[in-house]
């Protein structure tokens, strides 16, 4: 509960950080409460005064968002205001009282209250800000769409198992539902999270890590820094074990290092059967993983890939 | 008793049957294992049979509706009676109707954030199954999703209309179905102009109306800036079920409960269900829904006005 009621303070100040249309319904109501005397809708006046209330007082909003199940973020109860409705309402009424008075040759005054009360309206929103500042979204969309193309008819009849950076993995399944990936979208967008029961194995999410360092031109082992607990016990297991795959200087600096090696034999243990790297990546790492593969890699728009399980693919199509 | 039955309401009237239809077919697919491609093949079976029925049942009304009224008053009609106010307002409205239209066409406004609808869509298709892989991956569910996610039918409908049309469901997630979801958002606002503004039929030829529309389309452009607002939901988020809600069902049913029409304000209370995670169908049209049914019946016992009635009684023309 506690949470819930920070977040639905934090959420309040958030709400009102980008645009300010909540303040434009306040002040709405305001003029229909105070500056009008006919009431001619007053139960969908009172509603939205007493829900906008609600939504902003931190108790009331965070019983709201018990009641929207806890999946929503904060923003969502505002469902609950028909904020757009009455904000318009108001103005609508404001502005026809206005035009009223150019009778009384006032036509100055209400073109001047009309353009104010549009450009309140367009000010109130940030005139779109930078949410339709999506090329760079675009221009990756197209660049994945483009390899994803060049792979999937290169392994038609089988599918396609890719793993790579984020900049592809991102766009595989919604360009083309038929790849499988080893993990998905939700291993950044942790909203979707919510969407599944399903978690990831920690090899999965030190694979997306590892992409991540070479995808901003790190070096060829992943360092992971870990709590005492998890080094204390992944000491014990080693010793038990003896199994050496994973190398640990752990517990002394409580660092893990996760060898390039590790990263591609867990993806094909995984049926990974395309590997792709950034062509920013160093040109040490793309040796290693040729190495491991026992193939070259091919360099495809900004990639390099590799194709495992070659006797699958349908080279007539290549 | 069917009050004040506008065309409107018969559009977002039918988008709720096809909802409902699309929850049965879901559900059947859900639960007794049936493929996706014969699921999408009883929900398509189901609609024709309620278009067919639909349009039979217009066709009576509207001819019984002709014979009483006697005098046409069309859209030509209101046109010609509206002062040169109006059709200034009219041609600003249309333009940004337009703009909005074009930009869901053109426009690189899709935000996915928080969404996998194209993938879970893109993998009912595959699979021929629904929610037998993890959308995300291509994967078997090692361990589920929750129930109350699972009976959400939109992906089933989203998905037969692909299998219907051969479009890709990038092409009807993110383009087709927001531009459905405009024009019913236009239609909900519309009805519910006709509610709040009744006294228009008598004087004014409408102004209030068409100033309201205006200020809607000017709002949700404003609005179209953050996550949750109605403006953003509508332009860069339309195929959402929260987006249905917001910019579809909840004015509908604001417009619905201004006439006391509380047999279709159900209808919405349902279609929100099938659509959007719920407290157990318990969301935001209920809540609406209860919130102004108890403060009308107040108005109406207890402060005397009951302002509201009168709509009822004048009619919305």
């Amino acid at each position: 509960m506690t949470e819930l009621l920070h977040n639905a303070w934090s959420g309040w100040t958030g709400y009102m950080d980008s645009g300010k249309l909540a303040a434009l319904l306040l002040a709405v109501l305001l003029y229909l409460w105070f500056c009008r005397k006919e009431k001619e809708n007053l139960p969908l006046l009172l509603y939205t005064s007493v829900m906008t209330v609600c939504c902003i007082l931190p108790v009331t909003a965070a019983l709201l968002m018990l009641y929207q199940t806890k999946f929503y973020n904060y923003e969502w109860i505002w469902s609950l205001v028909p904020l757009t409705v009455v904000t318009a309402y108001g103005i609508t009424l404001f502005l026809v009282k206005v035009w009223e008075t150019e009778q009384k040759g006032k036509r100055k005054d209400c073109i001047v209250v009309t353009v104010l009360a549009v450009a309140a309206i367009l000010f109130c929103g940030s005139m779109g800000g930078d949410i339709w500042d999506r090329s760079e979204e675009r221009e990756e969309r197209l660049q994945a769409g483009e390899v994803l193309d060049r792979i999937s008819r290169r392994y038609t009849g089988s599918g396609v198992c890719l793993w790579g950076p984020r900049e592809v993995m991102e766009y595989a399944r919604e360009k083309d539902a038929s790849v499988t990936l080893p993990y998905g979208r939700n291993m950044w967008d942790h909203f979707l999270d919510g969407y599944a029961y399903d978690t990831y194995k920690e090899e999965l999410i030190l694979m997306e890590q590892w992409m991540d360092q070479v995808r901003r031109g790190g070096e060829g082992d992943l360092k992971v820094r870990i709590s005492e607990e998890a080094a204390e016990a992944g000491a014990e297991q080693k010793a038990a074990s003896a199994s050496g795959a994973v190398q640990e200087d752990a517990p002394e600096d409580m660092e893990r290092v996760v060898k390039l090696e590790e990263c591609v034999q867990t993806a094909l243990a995984e049926g990974v059967n395309c590997i792709l790297l950034p062509d920013s990546a160093r040109p040490d790492i793309v040796q290693r993983v040729e190495k491991v593969l026992g193939v070259r890699g091919v360099e495809m728009a900004h990639f390099w890939v590799f194709y495992t399980g070659e006797e699958e693919i349908d080279e007539r199509n290549d | 008793m069917v009050k004040n039955i506008q065309a409107g309401d018969y559009l977002i009237t039918g988008e709720a049957i096809f909802i409902g239809l699309a929850e049965a077919v879901h559900l059947a697919g859900v639960v007794f294992g049936f493929s996706f491609s014969r699921c999408a093949l009883l929900l398509g079976a189901g609609i024709a049979a309620a278009v067919a029925a639909g349009g039979i049942t217009l066709f009576l009304l509207r001819r019984r509706r002709k014979e009483k009224d006697g005098s046409g008053t069309g859209l030509a009609g209101k046109w010609r009676a509206a002062s040169g106010g109006e059709k200034i307002l009219y041609g600003i409205f249309s333009f940004l109707f337009l703009s909005q239209l074009i930009f869901l066409c053109v426009g690189n406004t899709v935000y996915r954030g928080g969404d996998m609808t194209v993938e879970t869509v893109g993998s009912f298709l595959t699979a021929d199954a629904i929610y037998q892989v993890n959308p995300m991956t291509g994967a078997p569910y090692t361990l589920g999703i929750p129930s109350r996610l699972k009976i959400l039918c939109l992906p089933t409908l989203y998905g037969s209309i692909c299998k219907w049309t051969g479009l890709s469901p990038a092409a009807v997630v993110w383009r087709g179905v927001p531009i459905v979801i405009l024009c019913s958002c236009y239609a909900a606002f519309g009805l519910l102009a006709q509610s709040l503004f009744p006294e228009n039929g008598e004087q004014g030829r409408g102004i209030k109306r068409t100033v309201f529309m205006t200020i809607v389309s000017l709002l949700l452009w404003a609005g179209a800036y953050q996550n949750g607002m109605d403006g953003f939901n509508l332009l860069c988020c339309g195929w959402r079920g929260v987006t249905i809600r917001n910019v579809v069902l909840l004015p509908w049913l604001l417009s619905l409960c201004l006439r006391r029409n509380w047999g279709m304000a159900v209808l919405c209370i349902l279609a929100e269900a099938c659509i959007v995670w719920t407290l157990y169908g318990c969301g935001a049209c209920l809540f609406m829904a209860a919130g102004m049914a108890v403060l009308q019946f107040l108005d109406r016992r207890f402060w005397g006005k009951g302002k509201a009635g009168q709509i009822e009684r004048k009619g919305m023309r």
